[in-house]
């Protein structure tokens, strides 16, 4: 049997199996939800920069509010900064590439 | 109200209960006070305590509304107790009348001790609130700590 | 895409044990301070049965809709459990009728204090936790 006879994919569950579009548009799509990411990740900031602004001016009714958003915003920031990461080193790895 | 509203609702009972206090000592050490500037014997002092209402309720709809915790505890007056004053025969005191009798201040030692241990306590109690709410406020400082 | 990491049921009953546990404090405060007026009645908040019985899913309630109008009744989201301040009109022997037992109270804040460092504690490693697979996850 040669090599690309079967579809490898076909006996894959549909989750699995890669969509059908191409690339470009998974690009788009890609992008789309880094973008969505670091929109997410802004309004966590500026939620915690609010409410550390309220702890300073004594607006707030419970401290843990503060801390537990400042956390949200940190971890947030810190996944954000290594799907960063990620994404540069593949683009590298496809840059340094030859053919 | 802020992050330290517990706080102040437990120095709102120090600052009660101190004051209660300082009552209950000035009617100790006056427990033989025959003569004051008003004229007559001294009367006992008391202190009345009031539950501070949370701020913006309407006695109207106290029933209906769902209930909010209260604000602490205020010293609204210090009254004078009305209770007649204690007659002791002692025909050869000074301030005695016709009969014999002096009246003695209406202060009985034994219930202020009584009041004052009562104080104490609860003055005791608020202290351990103020060290508790400090405690939940470290905790919280934790959260973002790493390990 | 953060809702997945921060949204899970351990971190929003964490959250929400912190609120509840606060409010309880500020409870426990005022029935302290109040423990030599006459006439006060001490308050609780009730919330850990209520959860409990929403979070398992035990609530039956379910409304009748007679009219377009009416707002239907429907399982009720964990979520939306609030804490509930209850006074407690408890009978009295005090001649002041003040129901507050300062041995009960200091009990209840005992409790209480340590029942808001463990779930702080719990949240805190929770975040540690997610942190320690962002930054180390991904490497080989």
């Amino acid at each position: 049997m040669r090599v690309l006879d079967r579809n490898p994919f076909a006996d894959f569950p549909a989750k699995l199996r890669p969509s059908q579009t191409n690339a470009k548009e998974q690009w788009f799509q890609f992008a789309e939800k880094i973008q969505g990411a670091v929109d997410e990740v802004d309004g966590l900031d500026k939620e915690s920069q609010k409410l550390t602004q309220d702890a300073v001016l004594g607006r707030i009714e419970n401290l843990h509010d503060v801390m537990i958003a400042a956390e949200k915003a940190r971890t947030a920031m810190n996944l954000t900064l290594e799907v960063r990461g990620k994404v540069i080193e593949a683009y590298k790895e496809v840059m340094r590439m030859q053919f | 109200m802020g992050m330290f509203h517990t706080i102040d609702v437990s120095a709102s009972g120090l600052t009660a209960e101190r004051l209660r206090m300082d009552v209950i000592s000035n009617n100790i050490a006056n427990v033989n006070t025959t003569r004051t500037e008003d004229g007559g014997p001294f009367r006992r002092q008391l202190c009345i305590f009031q539950a501070r209402k949370p701020m913006a309720s309407f006695p109207l709809m106290e029933r209906r509304k769902p209930q909010v915790v209260g604000n602490g505890v205020r010293v609204t007056t210090i009254m004078s107790d009305q209770a007649p004053f204690k007659l002791i025969y002692d025909p050869n005191h000074p301030d005695a009348d016709k009969d014999g009798y002096v009246r003695m201040p209406n202060i009985n030692i034994v219930h202020e001790m009584v009041d004052m241990i009562t104080a104490t306590r609860a003055y005791e109690g608020n202290v351990s609130c103020i060290n508790a709410s400090k405690d939940l406020f470290n905790s919280a400082l934790g959260i973002g700590a790493r390990r | 895409m953060f809702s997945e990491i921060t949204g899970t049921s351990t971190f929003n009953l964490l959250g929400k044990g912190l609120e509840v546990s606060a409010l309880r404090n500020r409870a426990i405060a005022n029935n302290i301070a109040n423990v030599n007026t006459p006439r006060f009645k001490r308050q609780i908040i009730t919330f850990e049965d209520e959860m409990a019985k929403v979070f398992d899913g035990k609530v039956e309630l379910v409304g009748k809709r007679l009219d377009d109008r009416h707002i239907p009744i429907e399982q009720i989201n964990y979520m939306d459990v609030r804490p509930t301040t209850i006074t407690d009109r408890a009978h009295v022997m005090r001649n002041d009728k003040n129901n507050v037992d300062i041995d009960v109270e200091m009990s209840d804040l005992a409790k209480n204090t340590m029942t808001y460092q463990v779930t702080s504690s719990r949240l805190a490693a929770l975040f540690a936790d997610i942190n320690d697979v962002i930054t180390r996850g991904g490497r080989a």
